[in-house]
Formats: C-alpha cells, sequence, structure tokens
C-alpha cells in the first residue's frame, strides 16, 4: 500500500460516462445509506474534489454509486482508506463528526465487500507499519472526544514471562531436562514486538509448549530418576526428584479410589497453581471428570497427569484474557475486573505473575510466618484494586519500588530507539576483537536508565545531551571493589604483566584505570573517541563526552552501529528511523521495480554515491529519508566520530590512502512541524531541533501508546493521547507521569 | 480416512493433497536424511584411494592441543575436479558405501565461512549464518534446510530428530529425553527438538503399534486429553468474539494436528506395524554405539512406513566417548590429537557413521516405490556442523551424498571438488542447500547469510554441477 496522501496512483481524473442524477438530497425522504453518503460528499469533499477543482485528479461530482463496485471500485477503496485512515478530510478543513465519517465509510465499504472487493484496510489499521499513517494532526487537536477503549483480546505471554512462568514450579524442574522455550515475539519488530494481534500459539508451538507440560505434569505426579553421585560415599545412587501438590500426593498415597473431595481438592490445587485462580463451578465439574475418567483408564497417577497436563494446555495458561469482566458504562465500555487489572498491571511493568509481584520489599527465603507484603493479585482479591484511582496508586507504587525488577521499562527505550540490535549488525572481519558490542548496549541502557530515573525532559535529554556512561560498574563502592579484586590479583612477580602496568602504575599516577580486568575489552571505550591508555577514568557519571562530539542517543556507538549496514553508515536507513519514530511520519514500501542499491566507488564518499536518489522519481520518497540521516556521517559505521571519511575498498578503511573531509549537512523537509523545517548545518542543529518540536514529543507519546497497549492507536483514542502528551509536558517531562496516564486512560482500561 | 465433503482442517490438506498426487501417478516426494556428525569431516579421508598421490599432501602433524593439525591435507586446487567414482576405491573409511558408489557424490571444496567457525557453527551448519559461541547454540538467525524441507513436503511427523545428546561438550555421554543440540531451526528463535532416547521416539512413531499395556494406556489417555481439550477450548471459544475467536481457533488447530496425527496413524496402522522396527536391548543400551544403530533403524522404518520426510542424525558430540569402538578418548580429546591413536579412532568413527549410512540406504535400495526404489526418492546427506576440523576454517566444508532422483540431482557416482576459497568458480556451502531444496522444488536463490568475502553472485542458486 502506498501513500494515503495522495490519489496519484490513480493518474488521470475519473472518467465518467453515466451522468449521476447529482448528490443533491431530498429533505423529504427518510436518510438512506446512499443519500446519507451523498451529503456527506458534498458537504466535505465536494470542494476540493468536484466541478471546479479536481486535487490530485479526483473528482466525486459526477460519481455513480451503481458503479461503486464496478468500474469506480479502485477509488473507492482508496476513499475507504481515506476516511478510515482520517487522512481526509485534510485535518485544516472542517471535520465531519467521526461517527459520520465512519459511518460513510462502513456502507461504501460494505458494498464493495458484498461485490467480491477485498479490502485490506482494517488490516492495515492494526498493522504496525501502517500506524503512522493515521491522521496525526487530527489525533492531537483535540477535535475528537472519544469514547476510548480497547478491544477485548487475548494475549499471549511474552517469552520473558513464560520463563519466569516455568521457574514457578521449582528449580529442579530442569532434572527432567531442558525445557523448550515455545513462543517468539511476534512479527512486529520495535515496540510492536508484543502487539497482541501478532502474537500467536500455532501447531508449531503447541508441539513444544507440550514438551514443557509434560514434563511438570511429570514432575507433580512420579517425578524424575536420576542417577546422582551420593556426596558422602562419592557413588552412584538414583534419586527422584518430584515435587507434587498436595492434593496430588494425598490421592497417590491412599490405597482407595479417590473420594469427590480429593477429586475437587486436586483440580482446585492445579488451577491455583497454574493459573492464580481456582476453577468456576463448570470448570471443577469438567476437569473433576477429566480426572475420574483418566484415573480409570491409567490409575492415578496417570490420571493426576492427563489432569496436570489439561490444566497446563489450558489457553488462559498461555494467552492472558482481557475481556473486559468489569462494570459496564453508559458507551458499552466493560472495565477490566479487578483479576484482569493485576496481570494487565503486573506485565505492563514487570515479566512477573501478579501473584508474586510482591508490592513491598521482597524477604528471601523467609518461613516464618511474618506477614509478607501484599501481592498484585492479593490486593484484586482484597477489593483494592478496582477503580480508575486503584490502578493510579499501585502503578505508582510498583514504578517507585525499587525492589520490584520493571524490566518492561527500559525494553521499551530499546524497542523504541532499536540501539539493542547493536550485535545483529555483522562487520565481518572489519571488526576486531576491541569492538564488544555487549558494552556498547550496556553503556546505552545505563543511559537511559539514567534518565528515566531522573525523570525530567526525559526525551529531550535523551536526544541531546552528550553525557553518557562508559563502563561504569553502577556505583563508586563497586568501583573500589572491583579495582580492589582486579590489583589484588596482579602482584609484584608479574611487573611484566599487562594489567600490572595498567592498574598498578596508572594508580600511582593518579590516574583512575578503567574497571575492566581484560585488556582488549578496555579498548572498546575507543568507539567514543576515548584513549584507554591516556584516560582517566570519570568516578561520576554520566560525564561530558569530548566536546562538540556527541549530542544525544541517537550519536551513541550503540545506537550507530545498530543503524549502519555491514560496510559502510546507512543514511537511508537512518532517515527512515527518525522520519517514523520521531516524525510520525511514513515512507511507502520501496516499489518492486527499483533495484535499491547504493553504487559502488572507492573514489566517492557515501554521501556523493547516494546522489542517484536524487532523480525526481526516487526523491519524492527518498527526500523523507537522506537528508535526516546525512548528518550522521560525522560517525563511522563502528560510531566513532570523525572529520574524514576514508576511501578506497571497503577492506582497506581501517587505514586508508585517500580520505575526504566529512560533509554534516542535511534538512528537514515535509515533516509535518513546519517552525523546524530547513537545513541544518550539523548532528547537533538536527537533534536540536527535533528536541524542540512537539510533533517529535507526541510522536514518542504514540510509540509509548503502541508499546503499552499492544496495538496501534486508533482515532478514538485520542483523549488519550493528548492526556498523555500533557501529563509529560505538566510534570517537567515527566516519562513517569505519561506512562501513569496511559495505565489509567479508558485506552488500557475499557474494553469494548 | 476422510470422508468427501467432510471439512477438511488446513493441517491436513497437505496430506491429502499428497494421497491425491499419489493416486494420480505423481512422482513420491524427495526424502531427506541428515547425519550431522561433530568434530569435523576430515576432507583428506574422503579422497578415493587412486587419487591420494594427486590430491592429499602429507605434512607433519603438529603436537596435541588447541592447534593440533592432522598430518593429512587435501590439496587447494584452482580448477573445478570432476571425477567418475566408477573405477576408483573409496577412501577405507568409507569401504561400505562400494556397492552403492554410483548413487554417491562425494563434494569438496566448499566453504561456510558466513557461519562461525571452531567447535561448531550450531544452527549455522544448516542455516548458513553466523550464531553462537564456543559453548552455547546462541541466537537462531532464521531456519535451517532440514526444517525448510520439513515444511515443504509435510508429513504426519515433519521432521524427525535423533540423537545421542543435546549438549555439545561436558556431560554424560549419553543423555535422555528431549535435547535441543542447536542444530536445526523451524525458524528465528525457534528450535526444533530432538529424541536422544531411541526408545521414546520409537514410541512417538510407531505408537498405534504398541502392544504393551502401559502403551495402551498412553495412547488412550493421550486420546482422552486431546479430545478434552478440543472440547475444552471450544467452550471457551464461544465466550469470545471477533478476532481474538480466530486466535484461540489456532490453539484448537493444533490440537486438532495432533488428533488428527492419531487418527491419520491409526489409518495407517497396518503399514506402521509391517515397518515398526524391533525394539530390541540396543534402545535402551548405555553404549553410544548401540543407540545410534537404534536411531538409525528407526529413521529407516519411519521412512519406509511414510510416518516423515525429513530425518536429521545427530550421532554424536563432542562429549561423546565412543566406547563401543574401544575410543580411549572422547570425540574432543580425539579432534585434539590425545590418547594413542587419535587418527585411527577419528578413521573408525567415520567408517562407523558411513556402515550405518549404508545399512539405510541398502533398506531403502530394497524397498520398491514407483518404478524405481525408495533410495531413488530419498537424499542422505553425511557432514559435519564443525566443517572440515575439529575446529573448523570453515574454509573448506565437505559433504557426502547418497541416493536421490538422477534426474534432479546428479549423484551419480562422482567425486567433485570445487575451486579453493576466494577462486573462481568456489562456491558455499549455501548453494549446496539450495540444491537440496531445488532437487525438492523449492526454488530459493539466496539462503542464509552471505559471506562478505566472497562475490555475492557465486553465492546465488543451487550447485550447476549436480542439478
Amino acid at each position: 500500500m502506498q501513500d494515503l496522501n495522495s490519489f496519484r496512483a490513480l493518474g488521470v481524473v475519473v472518467a465518467l460516462t453515466i451522468a449521476l442524477s447529482g448528490l443533491h438530497v431530498d429533505a423529504a425522504e427518510p436518510p438512506t445509506d446512499e443519500s446519507r453518503t451523498k451529503a456527506f460528499l458534498t458537504k466535505h469533499c465536494l470542494s476540493c474534489h468536484g466541478p471546479d477543482t479536481q486535487e490530485k485528479s479526483v473528482a466525486f461530482h459526477k460519481l455513480d454509486f451503481a458503479r461503486l463496485a464496478g468500474k469506480d471500485a479502485h477509488l473507492w477503496i482508496k476513499v475507504v482508506e481515506q476516511l478510515k485512515f482520517g487522512q481526509m478530510p485534510p485535518p485544516d478543513a472542517p471535520q465531519p463528526a467521526r461517527l459520520d465519517a465512519e459511518r460513510v465509510a462502513s456502507w461504501i465499504q460494505s458494498r464493495l465487500v458484498e461485490a467480491g472487493h477485498e479490502l485490506d484496510v482494517d488490516h492495515k489499521l492494526g498493522q504496525p507499519s501502517y500506524a503512522n499513517l493515521l491522521n496525526h494532526e487530527k489525533l492531537f487537536d483535540g477535535s475528537i472526544t472519544g469514547p476510548a477503549f480497547s478491544p477485548p483480546r487475548l494475549w499471549r505471554l511474552h517469552p520473558e514471562a513464560y520463563s519466569l512462568f516455568l521457574e514457578t514450579f521449582g528449580r529442579q524442574l530442569a532434572e527432567g531436562g531442558p525445557l523448550s522455550k515455545p513462543f517468539t515475539v511476534g512479527d512486529g519488530k520495535g515496540v510492536a514486538s508484543n502487539y497482541a494481534a501478532l502474537s500467536l500459539a500455532d501447531s508449531a508451538t503447541l508441539g513444544q509448549l507440550m514438551l514443557n507440560c509434560r514434563q511438570i505434569a511429570t514432575w507433580q505426579t512420579v517425578g524424575f530418576r536420576r542417577l546422582k553421585k551420593d556426596n558422602r560415599t562419592k557413588e552412584m545412587v538414583e534419586r527422584i526428584f518430584i515435587n507434587s501438590p498436595q492434593s496430588f500426593a494425598e490421592i497417590i498415597a491412599n490405597q482407595d479410589a479417590p473420594t469427590d473431595t480429593q477429586i475437587a481438592a486436586a483440580v482446585s490445587e492445579e488451577f491455583e497453581l497454574v493459573l492464580s485462580r481456582p476453577p468456576s463451578e463448570d470448570e471443577a465439574s469438567a476437569y473433576g471428570d477429566l480426572l475420574r475418567r483418566s484415573i480409570e483408564i491409567g490409575g492415578k497417577a496417570n490420571g493426576l497427569h492427563t489432569l496436570a497436563m489439561a490444566v497446563l494446555l489450558r489457553p488462559d495458561a498461555i494467552y492472558r484474557m482481557e475481556v473486559g469482566l468489569g462494570k459496564t458504562d453508559e458507551h458499552g465500555r466493560r472495565m477490566l475486573s479487578p483479576y484482569e487489572l493485576a496481570h494487565a498491571i503486573a506485565y505492563a511493568l514487570t515479566d512477573t505473575p501478579p501473584d508474586q509481584l510482591l508490592l513491598g520489599p521482597r524477604k528471601p527465603n523467609d518461613r516464618s510466618q511474618r506477614p509478607q507484603p501484599p501481592s498484585l493479585m492479593d490486593l484484586a482479591e482484597r477489593g483494592e484494586l478496582k477503580t480508575r484511582a486503584d490502578v493510579q496508586r499501585v502503578v505508582n507504587q510498583i514504578w517507585e519500588n525499587d525492589h520490584i525488577e520493571q524490566p518492561r521499562i527500559l525494553r521499551f527505550f530499546q524497542e523504541f530507539f532499536g540501539y539493542h540490535a547493536a550485535e545483529t549488525v555483522f562487520k565481518g572481519d572489519r571488526a576486531n576483537r576491541a569492538f564488544v558490542t555487549k558494552f556498547l548496549v550496556s553503556d546505552a541502557d545505563q543511559f537511559v536508565l539514567h534518565h528515566v530515573a531522573r525523570d525530567r525532559d526525559v526525551l529531550k535529554e535523551l536526544l541531546t545531551t552528550d553525557r553518557y556512561f562508559v563502563q561504569w560498574p553502577g556505583s563508586r563502592q563497586e568501583y573500589d571493589r572491583r579495582i580492589d579484586s582486579i590489583t589484588k590479583r596482579n602482584n609484584n612477580s608479574q611487573r611484566k604483566d599487562v594489567n600490572f602496568k595498567y592498574f598498578v602504575e596508572r594508580t600511582a599516577k593518579g590516574l583512575h584505570p578503567i574497571p575492566q580486568a581484560n585488556p582488549t575489552w578496555r579498548q572498546t571505550v575507543r568507539f567514543y573517541n576515548l584513549d584507554e591508555r591516556t584516560w582517566d577514568f570519570p568516578l561520576e557519571q554520566p560525564f561530558a563526552m569530548p566536546p562538540k562530539e556527541r549530542v544525544g542517543i541517537l550519536t551513541h556507538p550503540a545506537w550507530l552501529v545498530a543503524w549502519s549496514g555491514n560496510f559502510e553508515n546507512d543514511p537511508i536507513r537512518r532517515g527512515k528511523w527518525i522520519r517514523e519514530h520521531l516524525l510520525a511520519g511514513s515512507i511507502p514500501e520501496i516499489p518492486i521495480t527499483v533495484n535499491a542499491q547504493v553504487p559502488e566507488d572507492p573514489h566517492k564518499t557515501l554521501r556523493d554515491r547516494l546522489q542517484v536518489t536524487r532523480k525526481e522519481y526516487c526523491w519524492q520518497c527518498h527526500q523523507k529519508m537522506e537528508p535526516l540521516g546525512l548528518p550522521f556521517e560525522a560517525f563511522t559505521d563502528f560510531g566513532r566520530f570523525r572529520t574524514k571519511e576514508g576511501l578506497g575498498h571497503t577492506h582497506a578503511l581501517g587505514n586508508p590512502k585517500e580520505t575526504a573531509p566529512v560533509i554534516t549537512s542535511g534538512q528537514i523537509i515535509k515533516s509535518g512541524d513546519a517552525s523546524i523545517d530547513g537545513d541544518v548545518a550539523d548532528v547537533r542543529d538536527l537533534m536540536h531541533r527535533l528536541a524542540n518540536s512537539p510533533r517529535v514529543r507526541q510522536s514518542f507519546v504514540r510509540h509509548a501508546f503502541r508499546y503499552w497497549m499492544g496495538r496501534n492507536e486508533k482515532l478514538g483514542d485520542s483523549p488519550t493521547l493528548i492526556a498523555a502528551d500533557k501529563a509529560y509536558v505538566d510534570n517537567g517531562g515527566s516519562f513517569k507521569s505519561m506512562v501513569i496516564e496511559l495505565l489509567t486512560s479508558d485506552s488500557f482500561l475499557c474494553r469494548k | 480416512m476422510l470422508s468427501a465433503g467432510a471439512a477438511i482442517s488446513p493441517l491436513l490438506a497437505p496430506f491429502m493433497q499428497r494421497a491425491r498426487a499419489e493416486a494420480d501417478g505423481a512422482a513420491p516426494p524427495l526424502r531427506f536424511v541428515f547425519v550431522v556428525k561433530s568434530s569435523g569431516l576430515t576432507p583428506a579421508e574422503l579422497v578415493p584411494q587412486e587419487m591420494t598421490d594427486e590430491r592429499v599432501v602429507v605434512g607433519d602433524a603438529t603436537n596435541s592441543g588447541p592447534n593440533y593439525q592432522q598430518a593429512l591435507q587435501l590439496k587447494p586446487t584452482n580448477t573445478l575436479i570432476d571425477r567418475p567414482l566408477a573405477k576408483l576405491t573409496l577412501h577405507e573409511s568409507m569401504a561400505a558405501l562400494e556397492p552403492f558408489k554410483d548413487r554417491v557424490a562425494i563434494v569438496q571444496g566448499l566453504s561456510g565461512k558466513m557461519c562461525r567457525g571452531g567447535h561448531s557453527s550450531w544452527f549455522g551448519a544448516m542455516g548458513c549464518y553466523r550464531a553462537g559461541g564456543e559453548h552455547d547454540s546462541g541466537n537462531i538467525i532464521g531456519p535451517t534446510i532440514d526444517a525448510l524441507l520439513a515444511k515443504h513436503q509435510p508429513s504426519i511427523f515433519p521432521h524427525v530428530g535423533l540423537t545421542t545428546r543435546g549438549r555439545l561438550m561436558g556431560g554424560t555421554s549419553i543423555e535422555d529425553g528431549v535435547v535441543y543440540p542447536g542444530l536445526s531451526a523451524w525458524s528465528r528463535n525457534r528450535q526444533v527438538p530432538y529424541q536422544a532416547t531411541p526408545l521414546t521416539a520409537y514410541k512417538e512413531l510407531f505408537s498405534v503399534a504398541a502392544t504393551s499395556q502401559d502403551d495402551l494406556i498412553a495412547n488412550r489417555l493421550n486420546g482422552t486429553l486431546l479430545d478434552f481439550m478440543v472440547g475444552d477450548i471450544k467452550r471457551l471459544q464461544s465466550n469470545i468474539a471477533g478476532a481474538e475467536k480466530e486466535k484461540l481457533e489456532i490453539y484448537l488447530d493444533g490440537f486438532e494436528g495432533l488428533r488428527e496425527r492419531q487418527r491419520r496413524l491409526k489409518g495407517v496402522e497396518a503399514q506402521v506395524r509391517r515397518h515398526a522396527p524391533v525394539v530390541t536391548d540396543k534402545y535402551t543400551s548405555k553404549v553410544e554405539t548401540d543407540r545410534i544403530e537404534a536411531h538409525f533403524d528407526i529413521a529407516t522404518a519411519a521412512l519406509i512406513a511414510g510416518l516423515t520426510n525429513v530425518v536429521t542424525i545427530r550421532p554424536d558430540g563432542l562429549g561423546t566417548l565412543y566406547t563401543g569402538l574401544a575410543a580411549d578418548k572422547g570425540v574432543h580429546g580425539l579432534g585434539h590429537g590425545e590418547g594413542a591413536d587419535p587418527i585411527g579412532h577419528r578413521r573408525n568413527i567415520r567408517r562407523f557413521h558411513v556402515e550405518q549410512i549404508t545399512r539405510l540406504a541398502a533398506k531403502l535400495k530394497s524397498t520398491p516405490e514407483g518404478r524405481g526404489t525408495m533410495l531413488d526418492n530419498t537424499v542422505i546427506v553425511y557432514f559435519s556442523d564443525a566443517g572440515e576440523k575439529h575446529h573448523a576454517s570453515s574454509t573448506q566444508w565437505p559433504f557426502v551424498l547418497v541416493g536421490g532422483p538422477a534426474s534432479k540431482l546428479k549423484t551419480t557416482g562422482r567425486y567433485l571438488q570445487y575451486p579453493s576459497y576466494q577462486q573462481p568458480r568456489h562456491r558455499t556451502i549455501a548453494n549446496l542447500h539450495m540444491t537440496l531444496a531445488h532437487a525438492a522444488g523449492l526454488k530459493f536463490e539466496t539462503f542464509g547469510q552471505l559471506d562478505l568475502n566472497l562475490d555475492e553472485q557465486s553465492q546465488h542458486g543451487p550447485l550447476r554441477e549436480l542439478v
């Protein structure tokens, strides 16, 4: 699908042969869908696409509805898309009521579908790659008042959350063999990796899932027999590894057939263990019946094994169900129930199941009767997790609690910026052993987390600051501890040892060494244009990088590497990233007729070679990319700052014979925010301009929305987006306020 | 089986197609057996005896240890060597294949430097990409060729993976249960499991032929569970509307697929019973050669019974100690030149593998199919996940191909040696994998990652000499 902004694909004025009775509405008759559509087109479309003007060669005044699904179908399909994505009428024109527009679009769509046309507009509305086509101005101009809601949905467990779920059965479960990882992240990339609609459990997943479930069921019934060395006698003896639920053990130990009470207890206990809830009456009866039948067929252990498998394989053990089991409001929306809320909140910020997410300091191995802090599930059961205010209070409590790991927050930034993909960019022999991308990524992680904790002008800081973390161990104490442990390993007999020289001699000179015992890994700081041989490791981090080199995370080596090619920089993809992530813009897919290749010429800079895209046909799309990406030519594809670009064969670039001065200028073209459009001198100019644009901030909010809602925004979500943006601004650029606003919004809490 | 007009689950569709195709007299599917040894397949010891002087250099073996190098090296070539095997004598370790040598292709000189070298290329060996480290299989970048072929020609069990252990190094010589040797993948980050216990593999594949009381109970319980799950999910489904219903449907399809598998197995019960291998002591033996033999028996029977079209056998890992061959050191140690006669033991291990492959080929050749035998429709691919030696450089990566349809794959008794790395007409393992895929009708032109130090065009498409 190409640019929805234009009808140019249609090429010519739609030639019309059959005269239409005109788009007049007869007031006397009750409105039909057809008359309503005519009226809508007359009011909102004809001034630009009518008898007087035919913008983009499109006109409606002569259209005949009889040909809607026939000869004119291709045009009407575009109309449906334009209306559903809010692209038309343009934001500066008078706006129709949203319901009217939807009604008209739906009617046209249904006529088209009836006639056998395939429309993928609804599919596109849900796809991450089309999310930015939804009109940005309309989302933020306040003209849409909701009501916002999400559809009821099944949300498959995230792979990390599934691993934690397995851990709840006990560490020795692995004695039964390695557990498989049945889930992969969805087809979406970046913030869409956890889109509810894109992550499925198909038959291949089921195969792997069954292996794990079988292992758990065995662990709960007969256990694993393994030969282990006895610590005392040093002989191999058989040990049984088993962890039966109490009710299972009772049934197996008892000589008699299990009683109804025992059956009910087994079903109930397994439900609690796996789903953290008791079975409903129907479930209790169905699963009790299954257990009885299975015991009849295969005896007690086999029967319980079958029961355990059945509960473990339930869809709700794999899919979190968000149907909206709470109260229904006047718009027909249902609030999430306390049980649903507990899950939704737990998995919004952490990978931990809600019954294990304790809202207070964890007391490990506490076997005493002292009360543990309540879990999220406890709150739900006590009735303390019902209202919007409850959600706000609890989210705030979790966010502020340092004892609760909240990996989902960092993961948002990783997936938004994509810098964590640095390790996947293959540089072949060009990379030396000092090019350790995991350090670059972990430096970037610290950088992000620092600003999340600081919570002031978060996005602006991330985009503009020149203060980085480099191999920072986390605290001054940890630094001292590491240096101490490394120096103790060096004694005087190792005077020639490279580490002895580095640590002991440098400390004697009053310089602080890098707390890294591996000399090659110390060289990783070179990708920041620092020299480990002379650099005095700063004991307060973040610290200012060498002047006039770095500006924000987009100039961080991790980001630059992640968005680079095998051999060189990638201004096209970098520009595309900025267009899509910071400017809420979109770029059509590459036409299949285009063989996209940057010509090779060892005597020209990449900027020069990219001149090929300046041809008019290419430039209509490429103007949205390279001009944003070219300022990053100030860095190598390994993320080092440079003022000269090496020329020659790519393999010899380490020590080039020929160089050319780097040109770092660029342009912001058609960003959607006229105040930032124009030439930019260098990457600093670019980043500062972007960081000050409300559109960039709003684009960030849209991406956060997608990440936490697990879906694309719709026009109806406008109030949620505006409120989140406002919360961010009103609280001095507070990321936390923005996320809490999202998590307490109708979009998050209501289902319809 | 299914009556005409009955709603056919999408999972069943391929079977139905195949059944129809066979009824129409179309060609049977092309089957594949990958035999992936560890610790490298030595190129110099695949050279036919008469060619030794011409193709093998005898140098000095360096001391055992990390840089250990065997004395026998394959001579590089700048031009393609293509010799008929008919008048040559196979290397002594491959002697078992002599009667089949008109169905053999020895392919030398391919490189695989898009993969990591060293102890294992992990998924890269069959996926052609860089993944993993010295001790772990790492991220899975994409599908491997065996899984792609399995998907392309689905069967009741799309892929059968058999091995003696999951871990590459360390641990006990033999492991049990479902393991993940890090070789095969359906797709990005989705690994294909292997069965390490012959008895369990037997039960999974040939359960319909089971006769013991325990097995019958297990079958009945499995049926009860699947029926229950299908009912349970349908109940749940009625409470949910719209797009979400579809997700449950997909999950439900999974269970129905398993149920269909059971049902379909019932349908071929007689066939399975006829071809099911006899369970012997080998199936539970603690001796690795016994287990490997059992795995080959299972693979043979599964192919003949029509249960699968793709099998990958991973006979050993670096931690395997071949007690059955009286080796004094484990595979890892032998690869480092330790022990009394490391080269001799490595040769014995290869001979053992080749004997198993020959047994499989012989059984297939004695099973008529269409106008020929099953061997005409089955390709056995013998190679190592560590290229040409224990610490692979991957500039060479030898393969031995046995069987297959002569019309699609010219494994007609040939010794092929491609020009060395970075020479004109040099080709990679990706070209070889694409050759197999093309033979099966899966015509992709690029596979995996490119070796950035080679001309891109040379890495496209199959090996012309073999198709």
